[in-house]
């Protein structure tokens, strides 16, 4: 006996009659065919059974009993986190512009030559305190090893979450070079028995790590208003303090452009 | 840090009360665990939460949302795409006949264990098509592929569930 064609078996195969779509047209041929072809019919009759079977069988599997509870919880969460970043002071500003940015890269250039050969620790400025020094070598320690475990998303509201969920400080304010387009990792990392959260940016292929922690950690720390800058054998940082929280950038790029990150 | 989660909008529990099983059901045929299954229903949902709400035409809800779920697994996962190059008719030659009464005979999980040996390619289609009910030009548009391509891989998708059936039983 002649099979029946496959195309019309193709064309069948995806064809569910129980939802009561139309069929395509290749799918009426195959239908029209079946009407004259014993075989095709007989064999479209036993498909739609082992489908129905299938779908019978596969629609059974348990679903937690717990997942809608655990959505909806997420949710409102998210929206709850989502609410506390958006209520957080933009620090982007106009200068950004394109018309201030000859300027701005004139300032920016005259900074890190300042910084680089004639900023020196004074009296008049606060500095990173012993504790806070250690802390910023270990965690540079830590990059370097390759060993942190992070969370990536693209998603900045995720990000927040997962530091928000593990315990670990969230940036409550975002240096003026990033936004939250930029965010691509986070990590829990504890110092010292010291909670730090770990957010991590991509800026023209540089990538920056933003530590914070909470200043209830490091009581002995003095306000940091201006930002720190120092390079230490090959890692950049910023630091500096803002209401209750301390805030470490770090990256591998050059102090010109740390600066123009802040 | 804990604080009170406030109330979500009352349409958006009524969707995840309709959808949520069946996205269930499709994310696990893909990811093949419960954790993660569960994972990319709920990301799936925060993804709605913040952006899917706008959307206007409410008949492409569901659409959108296996959609999305099927995105998401396939950006947390690099797939090993394995384009099986079988002829289709080699594999009806070979094809075990598998009956209803034997599918009706197996457990719920070996008919889950035996779809989930179909290559990923095949099993994507087959997992919208018997799981979640969707039309082939909603398969098509969820996997981003033509109408005649779903339909092929239904096809050879049936063909290898049917080998893994017969091991089964």
């Amino acid at each position: 006996m002649e099979r029946p064609p496959h195309s019309h078996r193709d064309s069948l195969h995806a064809y569910h009659p129980a939802r009561g779509e139309p069929p395509t047209d290749a799918c009426a041929e195959a239908l029209e065919a079946s009407l004259a072809d014993a075989e095709l019919r007989a064999w479209w009759e036993a498909e739609q059974a082992f489908d129905a079977a299938m779908r019978d069988k596969l629609r059974a599997i348990p679903v937690p009993g717990d997942l809608r509870g655990r959505i909806l919880a997420a949710a409102a969460s998210e929206q709850a986190m989502a609410a506390k970043v958006e209520a957080m002071p933009s620090e982007r500003s106009n200068w950004w512009h394109w018309g201030a940015l000859a300027s701005t890269a004139a300032a920016v250039m005259f900074l890190a030559l300042f910084y680089t050969f004639f900023a020196t620790p004074t009296v008049l400025q606060a500095q990173p305190n012993d504790q806070l020094q250690s802390i910023m070598a270990q965690l540079e320690a830590q990059l370097d090893s390759g060993e942190v475990e992070r969370h990536r998303s693209e998603d900045y509201a995720s990000l927040v979450r997962h530091l928000d969920v593990a315990g670990a400080p969230v940036p409550k304010f975002i240096p003026a070079g990033f936004d939250q387009q930029s965010g691509f990792a986070c990590a829990y990392l504890e110092v010292d028995g010291v909670p730090v959260g770990m957010m991590c940016f991509r800026v023209d292929d540089g990538v920056y790590h933003v530590f914070t922690i909470d200043r209830r950690h490091l009581p002995d720390q003095q306000d940091l208003p201006r930002e720190v800058v120092q390079t230490v054998n090959d890692h950049c940082r910023a630091t500096w303090t803002r209401d209750d929280q301390i805030y470490i950038l770090v990256t591998k790029e050059p102090a010109e452009k740390v600066l123009a990150m802040l | 840090m804990s604080r009170p989660a406030p109330e979500m909008p009352p349409e958006f529990e009524a969707l995840v009360a309709e959808y949520y099983q069946s996205l269930y059901r499709f994310g696990f045929s893909l990811a093949k665990n419960e954790a993660d299954a569960s994972d990319l229903v709920q990301d799936t949902f925060l993804i709605w939460a913040r952006k899917g709400s706008g959307l206007r035409d409410q008949s492409k809800v569901k659409s959108w949302l296996f959609t999305t779920l099927y995105r998401e697994f396939l950006r947390l996962r690099r797939r090993s795409v394995r384009q099986a190059d079988l002829d289709p008719e080699e594999f009806d030659r070979e094809l075990p006949a598998v009956e209803s009464d034997t599918v009706n005979q197996l457990e719920a999980q070996d008919a889950l264990a035996a779809l989930q040996e179909v290559d990923d390619i095949y099993r994507e289609p087959l997992a919208l098509f018997y799981l979640d009910d969707l039309s082939y030009k909603e398969i098509a548009a969820t996997l981003d592929i033509p109408i005649g391509t779903v339909m092929s891989r239904l096809s050879r998708g049936k063909a290898q569930l049917k080998r893994f059936l017969e091991r089964k039983v």
